[in-house]
C-alpha cells in the first residue's frame, strides 16, 4: 500500500531524535520500508523507516550509501562496475540471503524487482542491495592497485556499482562503517513479519 | 545552446518514426525500443548499402506502472513482461515492413550484409530472470541463421569489428567483452564497455572506472592487448574525465563519445589515436541545467560537426513522475563549440541509425 508521502514527510523531522534513541518494539510496527535518496553515485543516503498503525513515523535511520556509476537512471549496465543509478520509484524485495553466490555479487544481498526508467523504455534488471564480500561474508583483499578488489571494501569508491545499492562494511586497512550489518540488523529485528515478495519495501528518489 | 531546428541532422529514431536526415521521415509500426540492451547496442541498424533498415521493438504482455514495484502489481518473478523483437524495413520507396524475428535483441550488421543479434533460448523476457540465448548470424536477411555460440548464455550484441564479432557476456553479472571469429570461436577480450571501433576494425575503445578514476584504453582486437592508455596529469581535477559512454563514433584518427568530467556530467569528448598513441582533442561541456545526466549517444556529422542525443528526466514525487521526459539531440559545431538543441515529434527516446562506432 502506498503511504501517505507529504504527512509522513512533515513527521519525519520532530520524530526522528525520538525514534533513534528509542526504536519501537516489534509489535507495533505497523510498516516499514527503505528510502534511498539518490544524491552522489558514491555519497548518497539509505533510510529505515517503520511507521506505527496510526501512520505515525516510528524510526529513522540513516547510512552513507551508494548506487550506479552515473546519474542517469536509464544507463543500463554492461561490464564491471558501470551503470546508471537504480531507477525513482517503488520497489518490491523478492528476497534475502546471508550466503548469496552469484557470479559477481556474493553475501548478504536485497534483491529487488526489475524497474522500467523514466523513459519508459529501457529496463532495469538484476537490482540489489549488497556490499563487496565473498559468499560467506569475508573479505579478500589483495591490494592489487590497478583494478577493484570485488570482495574488499577498501575505498569510499566502493559505494560505486552497477546500478545496485552499495553499502559498506569493514574491510581492508582502513577502518569503514559496517553498513550492511546495521542494514541487515534492522530488517530482521525492526521489521513486520518478512515474506518475500516484501511490497513496496524500498522507495528510491 | 541554443534551441535550433527540430529536424534530426543525421539519421535516427525516435518512437515510430525514422528520421532518414533532410527532414524525411518514415512511420513505422512499431516504436524502436529495446528494454532489455538500452541504447548503447544498436536498437536500429540500416544495412551496409543501405537497403534495409532493422530496428527493435517490444510488445509489451501486460502493463505496469513503471513507478509502482512489479509485485505490487501482481507481477511474479518468472511471469512474462514482453518479447523483444525486430523489425525489417525496406529502405527504398516502399518501406514494407515485416516481422524478421520474435524474441531477439542487439541487430548489428557486418560489412558484407550479415546480420547478428541475440535470439533468446524462449521469445518472452519473463521478470527477475536472465535472458538467455544463442547469437544467430545470417549471411543475409532472407537466409537462414547460423548459431555462432556453443551453449546459450547472457550475451550482447554490439558490434562488428572486421570479421569479429564483438559481444558482451553476462552483461548483468561480471560483464565479459567477448569476440566470435566464427561459429563457436569465442575468446574474451580485455574488461570494459566499448565505446568505438575503428573504421578498420583493428582497434577498439574501451572505458571503465578504477577506484573512482577514468580507465580509457585502446585495445588490438586480434589479440587483446592493450595498445594505449589515455593519460591524464591530473586525474582528480574537477575538470579531469570521468568516464565515457559507451556509444562513440570513430572516423579516421578521431573518436568522438560522451563522457563526464569530475565536475560534470555532460561532455562530449573528442580523442585521436595514431596507432600508438591516445590523446584528448577536446572536452566540450554543456551545462547540466541544459543535459542534467549526461549524453547518451554521439557521432560525427561531417568533418567540424559532432551530433548526441540526451534525455532530460522528469521531476519524480512519490506518487509518481509529474511530467513526460524530452528526448533530444544536439548539433555542436567542434571549431566554434556552439551547439544547438532540437527535439524531434514524437514520445520515446531517440537512437542513432548510422553509427560507424558499432563497425557497421
Amino acid at each position: 500500500m502506498r503511504r501517505n508521502a507529504q504527512a509522513l514527510g512533515v513527521l519525519t523531522a520532530i520524530l526522528t531524535v525520538l525514534s533513534v534513541a528509542t526504536p519501537p518494539a516489534h509489535a507495533d510496527i505497523a510498516d516499514a520500508w527503505f528510502e534511498f535518496e539518490r544524491i552522489y553515485n558514491s555519497d548518497s543516503n539509505l533510510r529505515w523507516r517503520t511507521g506505527d498503525s496510526n501512520g505515525r513515523i516510528t524510526t529513522w535511520v540513516e547510512w552513507r550509501s551508494g548506487a550506479g556509476d552515473s546519474t542517469d537512471e536509464c544507463d543500463k549496465n554492461y561490464t564491471t562496475d558501470t551503470g546508471g543509478w537504480l531507477p525513482a520509484g517503488w520497489y518490491s524485495i523478492r528476497g534475502h540471503s546471508h550466503e548469496y553466490n552469484g557470479t559477481v555479487i556474493k553475501g548478504r544481498v536485497w534483491e529487488l524487482d526489475d524497474k522500467y526508467c523514466y523513459d519508459g523504455s529501457t529496463l532495469r534488471t538484476e537490482l540489489f542491495f549488497h556490499t563487496e564480500e565473498t559468499r560467506y561474508r569475508s573479505q579478500i583483499c589483495d591490494g592489487n592497485a590497478q583494478s577493484d578488489d570485488p570482495y574488499c571494501w577498501d575505498n569510499w569508491w566502493d559505494h560505486e556499482s552497477k546500478g545496485c545499492i552499495k553499502l559498506s562494511r569493514p574491510g581492508g586497512d582502513k577502518w569503514y562503517p559496517d553498513t550492511v550489518g546495521e542494514v541487515d540488523w534492522y530488517w530482521h529485528n525492526r521489521n513486520t513479519a518478512i515474506s518475500y515478495p516484501m511490497h513496496s519495501a524500498v522507495y528510491v528518489y | 545552446m541554443s534551441h535550433g531546428s527540430d529536424t534530426p541532422p543525421v539519421a535516427m529514431v525516435a518512437a515510430a518514426t525514422w528520421h532518414k536526415g533532410e527532414g524525411t521521415t518514415v512511420a513505422l509500426q512499431h516504436p524502436a525500443r529495446s528494454p532489455l540492451t538500452g541504447w548503447s547496442p544498436s536498437v536500429a541498424a540500416l544495412e551496409p548499402g543501405g537497403q534495409h533498415l532493422v530496428y527493435a521493438t517490444w510488445r509489451e504482455l501486460r502493463e505496469v506502472d513503471n513507478f509502482e514495484s512489479l509485485a505490487a502489481q501482481g507481477v511474479s518473478e518468472g511471469d512474462p513482461l514482453g518479447v523483444p523483437q525486430l523489425q525489417l524495413v525496406q529502405a527504398g520507396e516502399s518501406h514494407h515492413e515485416r516481422q524478421l524475428v520474435a524474441g531477439a535483441v542487439g541487430p548489428v550488421w557486418r560489412s558484407d550484409g550479415a546480420l547478428a543479434y541475440v535470439a533468446g533460448r524462449e521469445d518472452e523476457y519473463r521478470a527477475g530472470m536472465p535472458y538467455v540465448g544463442d547469437i544467430h548470424v545470417r549471411p543475409s536477411v532472407d537466409e537462414a541463421p547460423e548459431t555462432w555460440t556453443e551453449e546459450p548464455d547472457e550475451y550482447v550484441t554490439i558490434a562488428w569489428a572486421g570479421d569479429s564479432l564483438l559481444a558482451y557476456r553476462r552483461p548483468g553479472h561480471s560483464g565479459e567483452l567477448v569476440a566470435f571469429d566464427g561459429p563457436g570461436q569465442l575468446r574474451e577480450l580485455p574488461s570494459g564497455e566499448l565505446t568505438a571501433v575503428s573504421p578498420d576494425g583493428s582497434h577498439i575503445l574501451l572505458s571503465g572506472r578504477n577506484d573512482g578514476r577514468a580507465d580509457i584504453r585502446v585495445v588490438s582486437v586480434a589479440d587483446g592487448r592493450v595498445v594505449a592508455d589515455l593519460e591524464q596529469s591530473d586525474p582528480d581535477a574537477p575538470g579531469a574525465l570521468a568516464a565515457l559512454s559507451n556509444s562513440g563514433d570513430w572516423v579516421g584518427d578521431s573518436i568522438v563519445a560522451p563522457g563526464r568530467t569530475n565536475a560534470s556530467p555532460s561532455v562530449l569528448v573528442v580523442l585521436s589515436f595514431d596507432g600508438s598513441q591516445l590523446t584528448m582533442e577536446r572536452k566540450l561541456v554543456v551545462p547540466s541545467e541544459q543535459v542534467p545526466v549526461g549524453f547518451r549517444e554521439a557521432t560525427f556529422h561531417g568533418n567540424e560537426r559532432v551530433v548526441a542525443t540526451y534525455a532530460i528526466p522528469p521531476e519524480a514525487t512519490k506518487e509518481g513522475y509529474v511530467e513526460s521526459p524530452s528526448h533530444r539531440f544536439v548539433s555542436c559545431g567542434l571549431p566554434t563549440e556552439e551547439c544547438s538543441w532540437g527535439e524531434p515529434d514524437g514520445e520515446g527516446p531517440l537512437f542513432l541509425i548510422e553509427n560507424p562506432g558499432r563497425g557497421s
